[in-house]
């Protein structure tokens, strides 16, 4: 039994007929080209022009600082146990208090993201409870090397403030 | 300073035999140290923990539950000044300040005062002493004074028996009944709130 | 008839089901048995009873008295509840849920809510039962109380006031388990903070339990703070290889290093409880200090060697000292802290390969009889741990257990509590003598004299007839016959113990050993009449030159008790007993460890083979070592770390793999053999003993052919007489316990059995004279091991080796006085041998005329300046100058 009915071959007709019947589907088919001729294109010539990312767009990750310059994150490894990909390894220890890196008592001192095993999911966003991660637009990722895609902290982390609060309290 | 043996047999003869435990001879084995001593020094809890088989630990946390336990050396007068309401409405904070500026001491409000350099006066804060009617009422080393208002301060200082709520109150002539400063009760309320 | 006894089981509901359970059972408890779990704070089997959190709160319906209206039910803590008959507990009641959310609502008031930077975060009671039963919001809009926060309590444990929640489970751990009530809240209510005396480091060696207990992370660890989640970690059960108790362990590691190690349950061995060394001191596995790979010594260096090169070189000159003097002058040293596995091929490899008797595990010992209760048919050690919790009165000789086996100390304290009497017989006094009920304060090495005056006064006074003459009449009164009339039970004959000990008399004895002949009477009388005696002896004893003497002068006590099993002997060494049953024991003809170092040292054996043994550190006499070590023509050594004993002495060094890198067996102090598994990747090259010994021995012609460590174990099975009953099986996971005398590898109840002397009393053969006769000038040193010496486990960790006390001497405050040395001085311990500088400690422990020091801690170690046949040597003490810094240590001596 076959699947697909095939259609039984037109009988043989009137030449005429058949030629305005060919005709009249090129003039289709070119109508058509010549409509898509008109309106405009949806490619962009990257890189040149740059495409508008839509607001929620779920690119690379970012480790975001406060006002002052501290890192939000505090190392509590909740965005690695979110993670279903397995690409976050955190390792915690105690932020130094004469010389402070986050606002708590703990701070990330390893923080690394393996890009290859990010689906991009945004669960870490979610979990974090200091809202220290989030993902960037940032989506041209692309590398020649395994090693180049994990993304240790100081890739990771947001620049320092230009200016720094007058109250900071942080040296530097 | 060790415990003399006084307060030691005190504890061991009176205080001990009273109870069915120990443990139970805790708080008079530590009034008994704090007459005799002023204060309570770890050594002190050290000894008591001795006497009645408890660790140090327990005798300090026990001592540390009442104020009226002292951990630091106090001075000769104790002065409390009475901060709920009764006593507060009637200025008491103020009276504390007076104070506390008056023997050079640096008030905040809550915990009021400190000890004097001279070892002479400490100056604090204490729960209702029961003598809303003599608000706001002080008392040094335990002895009732009041009313010690703001401007009394310098008077009270002076001469603190003028001040002593137990001088007991002359009665009104030809009535028998309460003294007439007890008695005035509703008009006293309505004019002081 | 007397009336009839109140039933001893209740009936009740809860949630509709129906449970009977004994009478005074709890109501939690009657719960947790039909799997109903209430949420709790500070209710903890193990601590007694507060009512504290008020988490535990049900809905409680008592059956109304006859004739009346049912009453609406209350609101009652479940955890101080009994159950009663008819009660009706409804846990999940609205009104019952409701108070718990006001409970937590409550409490969640100050908790500061930083779960994500707590350690505690992800096994935190207090988190899982917000979730479960809190609020979703808290209505609490003020500012929350503010308070210590990361403030030590102890280099060890951390607090945070902030978090804490007053449920009193640390301060009642510590006030009833230990007896060390280190930690209590001060001040009150709100403002309630823990806190020790004078905010003064916590000192016990149990401190670490605390964490565990904690509810709320406001106790955490310093060596383990910030450093995982628990989700991280991988978990390894294990065994504590740092003492003889066995405690069991689970080893937390993330990313193959151990992070934290936790209790695992055994109610038989630790219960839940584990110590400081065996909680914070299993780093090591880990450590960087590590030999990495193989040595051999060349040009009198040691250069890093491969593997086949090393195991070449040790087989050529094994081989040759075998060839030319015969395997009679190899001796081999190794194995009590090693697992059974590895002490099993070391025993085949000695045996089979090297065909040397001399083999021995324990360093110093003097004897041949690795048990010296074995020839009067006892094993070492003859009960269980769990009966020293229904002892009547528990003596221990010549140990300070808190130091030796801590957490065993735990189950004696639980007998103490229970109504034993303790008797501790020591030089000095120990952690022990606080709960104490008699003291016997003898002189150093006069032990035998005490034994001896015990036994002299129980002559005196014979104790009863009947193992259990003291609970002999209340039944009988029950049963209606007249207490009056019932004769007294017949006084056991002790004529034979009379013959056996000679002359002896209680005064004789009472001035040999010191202790007042009164103190002797009394505790022999304590002894006598108790129900269930045990005695525990130190491990030193064992080793030592009058240890027959000691064994047969024990024997008979036990004898004399009617309860011959009464008498152990604590291992030394976390393997001891293993290592022994394996047959790391002088064989026919051989010598005993202390006497291989010594004809080493005088040139008659020619080759060591230390396994894991640093004699310089160990041995009695370091001088005798460094000679033995000096004038052996070959030295093999397996070690985990660079100890000088490699340093110094070793032709080739073989890197070991530790504990927590291999499976294996290990057999505690009371015979009880349990699985170890491995936690971690060997990082380097190292490999585990007994790899090292097959692979030997394959390059010496006669491999013993062992590829994994289950081969060995199903071997040693059964090979070993004492294991028999398990060769067929598994051991399971809470290990069995074995007896390698007496009969049935049981629940360790195994007696004398038949063949035993029963009854019969034994001499007591005279031991050498070990202390210096009295009235001498000097101080007589006593030296025993700390439970936080062998530093080597512990130096990867600041944390524990802060806890470590600086190497120190003890004496008396009136010899102090009378030297003019105060408290925190160095001085100088000096014998005829040379000097060791100490801190100097002055407080009541030490009687006059004795000085003590912990010989395990320090460099150079105390040994340096002993020799072996004066274990009680006289010492002299003075003082060293130093610089400014005395007096800062001063303060911090004691």
């Amino acid at each position: 039994m076959a699947f697909v009915e095939l259609k039984a071959p037109p009988p043989p007709g009137n030449p005429v007929s058949e030629a305005v019947a060919d005709l009249t589907a090129i003039a289709k088919g070119l109508g058509l080209t010549l409509r898509y001729f008109f309106t405009k294109p949806v490619t962009l010539q990257y890189p040149e022009e740059r495409p508008s990312l839509p607001a929620r767009h779920r690119g690379r990750h970012e480790l975001e600082r406060h006002e002052n310059g501290l890192e939000k994150c505090v190392g509590c490894e909740l965005c690695a146990l979110a993670c279903p990909a397995k690409a976050i390894f955190v390792q915690g220890a105690e932020n130094p208090p004469e010389a402070p890196i986050s606002i708590g008592e703990r701070y990330a001192e390893t923080y690394v993201v393996n890009m290859i095993r990010c689906i991009f999911c945004g669960f870490c966003v979610e979990a974090c409870p200091t809202e220290a991660l989030q993902l960037k637009r940032v989506f041209e990722l692309a590398d020649y090397s395994r090693e180049s895609m994990i993304f240790t902290k100081e890739m990771l982390l947001a620049p320092r403030p230009k200016r720094e609060r007058e109250d900071s309290w942080l040296p530097g | 300073m060790p415990l003399s043996q006084a307060v030691k047999d005190l504890v061991v003869n009176e205080y001990i035999p009273r109870y069915p435990t120990k443990r139970a001879a805790l708080v008079m084995a530590l009034w008994a140290a704090q007459n005799e001593q002023g204060w309570l020094s770890s050594e002190t809890f050290e000894e008591i923990g001795e006497l009645l088989d408890l660790d140090a630990t327990d005798v300090n946390a026990v001592a540390s539950f009442y104020t009226m336990f002292h951990r630091r050396p106090i001075g000769r007068q104790l002065i409390e000044v009475c901060d709920n309401p009764p006593c507060l409405v009637n200025n008491a904070h103020e009276t504390m300040q007076r104070l506390c500026d008056r023997l050079g001491l640096e008030s905040a409000a809550g915990h009021g005062g400190g000890t004097t350099a001279d070892g002479e006066y400490t100056v604090r804060f204490a729960e209702c002493l029961a003598a809303c009617d003599m608000a706001p009422a002080v008392q040094v080393n335990y002895r009732y004074y009041g009313p010690v208002r703001p401007d009394d301060v310098e008077r009270f200082l002076a001469n603190m028996e003028s001040f002593s709520i137990e001088t007991p109150i002359p009665p009104v002539p030809g009535q028998s009944g309460p003294p007439a400063g007890a008695a005035a009760t509703p008009a006293g309320m309505v004019k002081e709130g | 008839m007397a009336a009839t006894a109140p039933p001893t089981t209740v009936t009740l509901t809860i949630d509709g089901q129906e449970v009977t359970v004994p009478r005074g059972t709890l109501v939690i408890e009657a719960a947790r048995q039909i799997g109903i779990e209430i949420p709790v704070f500070c209710y903890h089997p193990k601590l007694s009873l507060v009512g504290a959190c008020r988490m535990c709160s049900c809905e409680i319906q008592m059956p109304p008295p006859p004739g009346q209206q049912p009453r609406p039910p209350g609101i009652l803590t479940a955890c101080t509840t009994q159950v009663a008959p008819g009660m009706v507990v409804n846990t999940l009641g609205p009104q019952s849920t409701k108070h718990r959310e006001a409970v937590i609502e409550f409490l969640l008031i100050n908790h500061p809510l930083d779960c994500p930077v707590c350690d505690a975060g992800g096994e935190c009671p207090l988190q899982d039962n917000s979730h479960a039963w809190g609020p979703k919001e808290s209505r609490f809009e003020e500012h929350k109380r503010l308070a210590r926060k990361g403030a030590p309590l102890s280099p060890l444990v951390v607090l945070d006031q902030e978090r804490c929640i007053v449920c009193y489970r640390c301060t009642r751990f510590m006030a009833e388990v230990p007896g060390q009530a280190e930690l209590d809240f001060f001040s009150r209510g709100f403002s309630s903070q823990l806190r020790t005396i004078d905010d003064q480091p916590m000192k016990s060696h149990f401190q670490g339990n605390i964490i565990d207990l904690c509810p709320c992370g406001a106790l955490t660890s310093e060596t383990y703070r910030f450093k995982a989640r628990p989700h991280d970690l991988d978990h390894a059960d294990s065994v504590c290889a740092q003492c003889p108790v066995g405690c069991n362990m689970i080893i937390d590691s993330r990313s193959n290093e151990v992070v934290r190690v936790r209790p695992r349950q055994n109610e038989a061995v630790n219960e839940i409880w584990l110590c400081d060394k065996g909680r914070f001191g299993q780093y090591y596995f880990s450590s960087k200090e590590r030999i990495a790979q193989p040595h051999v010594r060349q040009d009198d260096q040691l250069r890093p060697a491969s593997w086949s090169e090393a195991i070449g070189s040790a087989a050529v000159a094994l081989q040759g000292v075998k060839g030319r003097y015969g395997g009679q002058a190899i001796g081999v040293i190794g194995g009590r802290n090693l697992t059974n596995e590895d002490c099993y091929a070391l025993a085949r490899f000695a045996s089979e390969v090297l065909e040397t008797p001399n083999v021995d595990h324990r360093t110093g010992a003097r004897h041949t009889a690795a048990n010296p209760l074995a020839e009067h048919g006892l094993d070492a050690f003859n009960s269980p741990f769990v009966d020293a919790e229904g002892a009547g009165a528990i003596m221990l000789l010549g140990t300070d257990v808190y130091e030796e086996m801590p957490v065993f100390w735990l189950r004696i304290r639980k007998g103490v509590k229970n109504g034993a009497k303790l008797i501790i017989a020591n030089p000095r006094a120990t952690e022990a003598d606080r709960v104490a009920f008699h003291r016997l304060r003898h002189r150093p090495g006069a032990e035998l004299a005490v034994l001896r005056g015990l036994l002299a006064a129980l002559v005196e006074s014979p104790p009863l007839e009947g193992p259990a003459a003291v609970e002999a009449s209340p039944p009988a009164a029950l049963e209606g016959t007249q207490p009056a009339q019932a004769p007294p039970p017949p006084t056991r004959d002790l004529s034979g113990l009379r013959d056996a000990l000679g002359d002896a008399s209680v005064e004789g004895a009472a001035e040999a050993c010191g202790v007042t002949a009164e103190t002797l009477r009394a505790a022999a009388a304590t002894l006598a009449g108790a129900r269930n005696p045990l005695i525990y002896v130190g491990a030193r004893l064992a080793i030592r030159a009058d240890a027959p003497g000691l064994a047969a002068a024990l024997v008979n006590l036990a004898t004399a008790l009617g309860q011959r099993r009464a008498v152990s002997f604590f291992p030394e060494g976390a393997n001891a007993r293993g290592a022994a049953l394996a047959g790391l024991v002088p064989g026919e003809g051989g010598l005993p460890a202390g006497e291989i170092i010594a004809q080493a040292a005088a040139g008659k054996i020619k080759a060591l083979y230390l396994v894991g043994e640093n004699v310089l550190a160990t041995h009695p006499d370091a001088e005798q070592a460094r000679q033995a070590l000096a004038n052996a023509e070959v030295v093999v050594v397996h070690e985990l770390f660079p100890t000088e004993t490699a340093a110094l002495g070793a032709t080739v060094v073989f890197p070991a793999t530790s504990l927590g890198e291999k499976d294996g067996t290990l057999t505690n102090a009371e015979g009880r053999i349990q699985t170890v598994h491995y936690a971690l990747r060997t990082e380097s090259s190292a490999r585990p003993d007994w790899r090292i010994l097959s692979d030997l021995s394959g390059e010496m012609g006669a491999s013993l052919g062992y590829a994994a460590a289950v081969e060995i174990t199903r071997d040693l099975l059964a090979d070993v007489p004492a294991y028999a009953p398990l060769a067929d099986g598994a051991i399971p996971a809470e290990g069995v316990i074995v007896r390698q005398h007496g009969g049935e590898a049981s629940d360790g109840t195994g007696t004398g059995g038949p063949n035993a002397s029963w009854g019969a009393y034994v001499p007591i053969p005279e031991g050498p004279a070990l202390a210096p006769p009295p009235g001498q000038e000097g101080l007589t040193l006593v030296t025993y091991g700390e439970l936080l010496g062998d530093e080597s486990t512990l130096q990867d960790v600041p944390e524990v080796l802060e806890m470590v006390p600086e190497p120190y001497v003890e004496v008396n405050r009136q010899d102090a006085a009378r030297l003019g040395l105060t408290e925190g001085r160095l001085v100088r311990l000096r014998t005829a041998r040379g000097g060791v500088e100490r801190r100097l400690r002055v407080n009541g422990r030490c009687p006059v005329g004795v000085c003590y020091t912990p010989d395990n801690l320090g460099r150079p170690r105390v040994n340096m300046i002993l020799d072996w046949a004066q274990p009680f040597p006289t010492v002299t003490l003075e003082p060293v100058r130093e610089g400014v810094a005395a007096e800062a240590l001063a303060e911090a001596g004691d």
